[in-house]
């Protein structure tokens, strides 16, 4: 695994002299010892690591080849997604600037079919027209038939802390004026589960994905939504 | 015609192109082949043994009630002894 995370790493430095492995440090958010020790091939990096690492050096099918190789529960879930929606990993400038909340705002709107200065002014003000400018200038977003659009008609992330940032953003842009409208909701459950109930629970999710994944196939339109859904064990007993 | 079937073909080409994020990260058993059916609950063999099983019993509890009968005078006379 280190071998191949390693050759992935030399493929993406070679590909421009100013790439070393201290820029990758700083895309990718890995302390640069870190980094280096995985580069030696001195430790096995955690999941985190390798995907924060991938998000940055792999394009979208090596990162998918890698992961389903050397980690392929992961693998194989994150490929139904990617191929499934027809999309690309995003790359690491474009990644950080989902860390902010408004760029966030922004580049899904963009992402979505497509936003205006207009719309942009009036929702963030001058702030958000800022944003807008510096994600026009590092081409993150581009004008094109009057609107304004995302660098990725349709894009993935794996670097789970970006992922994690993102929900975060969703539940600050969570408008409380639409509770009460369909399929506007905030749910949470917390309970104790049986290992066959962690089975069912993760199969229900599963058909769920599947079924989401049918809806913004087949139901495009204007009305740009937010779903964000997050399951993880507070304990959990080791076997 | 031929151009009102292309037309078609491209507007649904267009509708069914994905667009924004779709990005997650899971894991654990993802997308498994479905699990095999449960076996029937009663198939044949089970329901004679569940008969069998019910005969058994019945007859268990026969001997039992059989042998409480048979034990209670001893009981008594025991109970009755000063």
């Amino acid at each position: 695994m280190l071998a191949d995370l390693k050759a992935l790493i030399n493929t993406w430095m070679g590909e421009r002299s100013t790439r070393n492995l201290s820029l990758l440090s700083r895309q990718s958010g890995v302390p640069y010892p870190t980094l280096r020790r995985v580069y030696q091939q001195e430790n096995s990096p955690t999941l985190e690591t390798v995907l924060a690492i991938l998000n940055i050096v792999a394009p979208t099918e090596g990162a998918l080849e890698f992961l389903g190789q050397h980690f392929p529960s992961v693998g194989s879930w994150v490929g139904k997604l990617v191929h499934g929606y027809d999309a690309k990993i995003s790359s690491g400038d474009f990644n950080e600037e989902l860390r902010d909340r408004i760029s966030f705002a922004i580049i899904t709107l963009a992402s979505a079919g497509g936003t205006t200065f207009e719309a942009i002014d009036s929702m963030f003000g001058e702030y958000g027209l800022n944003k807008l400018r510096r994600l026009l200038e590092m081409e993150a977003i581009h004008e094109r038939d009057g609107k304004l659009r995302c660098r990725y008609d349709s894009f993935s992330v794996i670097d789970p802390r970006i992922v994690l940032e993102q929900i975060k953003h969703t539940v600050e842009l969570f408008d409380m004026n639409q509770i009460g409208q369909p399929a506007v909701t905030a749910q949470l459950h917390t309970d104790g589960l049986s290992d066959s109930g962690v089975q069912e629970l993760s199969r229900c999710m599963q058909e769920f994905e599947e079924q989401l994944q049918r809806i913004f196939h087949q139901h495009r339109g204007p009305q740009v939504v937010m779903l964000s859904y997050i399951s993880s064990f507070l304990s959990k007993e080791t076997p | 015609m031929k151009y009102l079937n292309a037309l078609a073909l491209v507007l649904l080409s267009f509708n069914f192109a994905a667009s924004g994020q779709h990005t997650g990260i899971g894991g654990g058993n993802a997308f498994p082949s479905p699990p095999p059916p449960p076996p029937p609950r009663f198939s044949t063999h089970s329901l004679v043994q569940h008969i069998l099983d019910l005969i058994e019993e019945d007859e268990t509890e026969g001997e039992a009630k059989h042998e409480e009968k048979q034990s209670t005078p001893s009981e008594e006379t025991e109970s009755s002894a000063p």
